[in-house]
């Protein structure tokens, strides 16, 4: 009788103990929802001075052009010589004409090599296509597989006194993996040496030598000295982080609303800009 | 030093004459900040918070330049604006926070310069240990990452004793990056790994041929590569990085307006939102860091969607 009593009582106050805590976590949640609420509200603010914020600078833009000529003048004093681009897999997909435009404008500022990268490599296995599409375009673009072919062609077109800008396809295997490739290497080749001459394992690498391993994987490049990152979001999606100490990166928007002003607005930024390498 | 100490005492002496009325209002002022400050954080909270934070500290100079003080103190403001800027993120949810502090490359400026960051730097780290406000606080562990033999011997052991005394917690981590360069964390990370490997690979030659045959020399290198493929891998690699417990950072803030990475986590930070903002580290407060964590809610729902990508990617490569 007593145990059945006692029984009972635990059982209330266990069910009790459940009730309030469901009543907390009820209030816990009308809390959340309100905070929620807010933070939208917050977003879709922001979102609406963003918005203004644009349409006030492209009207200004538009009121003072002159500001702009004077800006493509300074220009001349410091241009890009190797540019990466990152751009984002769908848009390479459907916007091919966009890219090739996009090459042939950067040929036009001098630009000498292009290291052009989406993350899945369709750019890679549509080579064919822009070749014939940049042939038809009669332009002095050659694509490139690796840094040495740039070397090759660039010797080659001093010969002829034709500028030629050579253009390299990158994908997310050239980044990371590439490291790691060059890091195989770099074991074998020190095993061997361990196994032919008897030397300690504990040499130290260099920067030079991850280089060296780099161009024996068949994944070196140089550095750009501009990164003109397309796409929705500000981030490089996996670009050969090797290649990127002191570029410097310029985000554009997405490549469907690229103009070629906005591009040599991009460049003249890049000439505004001292590095100044740490000191 | 001492011009700086009469400035402050005449500071004192002003606060002091104040009226009581200005007193009250000041320190309405400030409550009225701090509860918008809680809002905010309230708010924010709601959204998606990045778990790992890399600040690259710029304009510190260009601030002291801009108030005709002498570049050096620059660094000065800065400390005070990490310290107030760390508190917002470790308020805000933020579970781990790196900051470039000093790169390899620093060395090359001017002696005296070099001489004050690392003083600044021995300094505040002693501090860090002795008050232990906020490390203790927040139960923050403190790690000082980088190539730590080119640092001279005061700065280096007040770091290893900062390090040592705040290894127990667990809540937070701080990541002060000095001296650092990525290049060089990526190049140190593949001797580890080779050491690791050619060591294994020694022993395991050593047991099945005895000690040192060197008969067999036809392993080619093309076949020594092809037996490393599975034990040197990117994720090999990744695990002898600085940031091995933290992973990557989701978002990097670089202040001052340039888009630089200047040598900064480049293997860590190519899946990570960049935000840049104009004005100078110093000048740097709670509202740029709530514009920053805007900015990548925003775009987190594409980002994730751009690492499941590269997750299919990676099993269809595998």
């Amino acid at each position: 009788m007593d145990m059945s009593l006692q029984a009972k009582n635990t059982a209330y106050s266990e069910k009790l103990i459940q009730g309030t805590a469901v009543r907390t976590t009820g209030g816990r949640e009308i809390w959340n929802i309100l905070a929620l609420f807010c933070w939208h509200a917050l977003h879709l603010t922001f979102i609406v001075i963003a918005y203004v914020a644009t349409i006030i600078n492209k009207s200004w833009s538009l009121l003072f052009a002159k500001e702009s000529l004077e800006k493509s003048r300074a220009s001349q004093r410091k241009k890009p010589q190797i540019v990466g681009v990152v751009i984002e897999s769908e848009e390479a997909e459907t916007e091919m004409s966009k890219v090739c435009k996009l090459l042939m404008w950067l040929a036009d500022v001098g630009v000498q090599h292009v290291s052009l990268y989406d993350m899945e490599g369709l750019l890679k296995q549509s080579k064919r296509s822009l070749e014939k599409t940049l042939g038809n375009l009669n332009t002095q673009i050659q694509l490139v597989s690796t840094w040495e072919e740039h070397e090759k062609w660039t010797s080659e077109s001093q010969s002829t006194e034709q500028p030629i800008m050579t253009v390299e396809l990158l994908s997310i295997c050239d980044g990371k993996e590439g490291i790691a490739k060059a890091a195989r290497y770099l074991c074998a080749n020190t095993l061997q040496k361990i196994n032919s001459e008897g030397q300690h394992i504990d040499l130290k690498l260099t920067e030079a030598d991850i280089n060296r391993g780099l161009e024996a994987a068949g994944c070196a490049g140089p550095e750009p000295d501009l990164l003109l990152v397309f796409g929705f979001t500000r981030c490089l999606l996996g670009f050969p982080a090797w290649r990127l100490p002191f570029t410097e990166i310029i985000y554009m928007g997405m490549l469907k609303s690229l103009t070629l002003d906005s591009l040599l607005n991009a460049v003249d930024e890049f000439s505004t800009k001292n590095q100044r390498y740490g000191k | 030093m001492e011009n700086k100490c009469n400035v402050f005492k005449m500071e004192v002496e002003v606060a002091a004459r104040r009226s009581f009325v200005s007193r009250c209002i000041a320190s309405i002022a400030f409550a009225i900040c701090e509860l918008l400050r809680r809002w905010f954080i309230w708010i924010i909270t709601a959204g998606p918070i990045p778990k790992h934070v890399a600040i690259i500290m710029d304009g510190n100079r260009r601030y002291a330049a801009r108030r005709q003080m002498e570049k050096t103190s620059g660094h000065q403001f800065g400390y005070d604006s990490l310290m107030h800027t760390l508190r917002d993120c470790f308020d805000l949810g933020i579970k781990c926070v790196s900051v470039y502090a000093f790169s390899i490359e620093n060395f090359k400026r001017s002696k005296e310069e070099v001489a004050t960051l690392m003083n600044l730097m021995q300094e505040k780290l002693e501090a860090l240990i002795e008050k232990e406000s906020m490390v203790t606080e927040y139960g923050i562990r403190v790690q000082v990452l980088g190539e730590l033999s080119l640092l001279p011997e005061s700065v280096r052991r007040a770091a290893e004793k900062a390090m040592a005394m705040s290894r127990g917690n667990e809540k937070a981590v701080l990541n002060i990056f000095a001296p650092y360069t990525s290049t060089q964390e990526i190049v140190k990370a593949v001797e580890n790994v080779r050491h690791e490997v050619l060591t294994r690979k020694i022993e395991v030659h050593e047991k099945i041929h005895g000690f040192h045959s060197q008969d067999d020399d036809d392993g080619s290198i093309t076949e020594e590569i092809h037996g490393l493929q599975s034990s040197v891998t990117e994720d090999e690699i990744e695990r002898h990085l600085y940031t091995a417990d933290c992973g990557e950072p989701q978002l990097l803030i670089r202040t001052s307006g340039e888009i630089r990475l200047s040598n900064f986590l480049l293997w860590q930070s190519s899946f990570t939102f960049l935000y840049v903002t104009p004005v100078l580290w110093p000048e740097f407060s709670f509202w740029q860091l709530v514009k920053a964590i805007l900015d990548y809610q925003k775009a987190y729902p594409l980002l994730q969607q751009k690492k499941r990508q590269l997750k299919s990617l990676i099993s269809r490569n595998a």
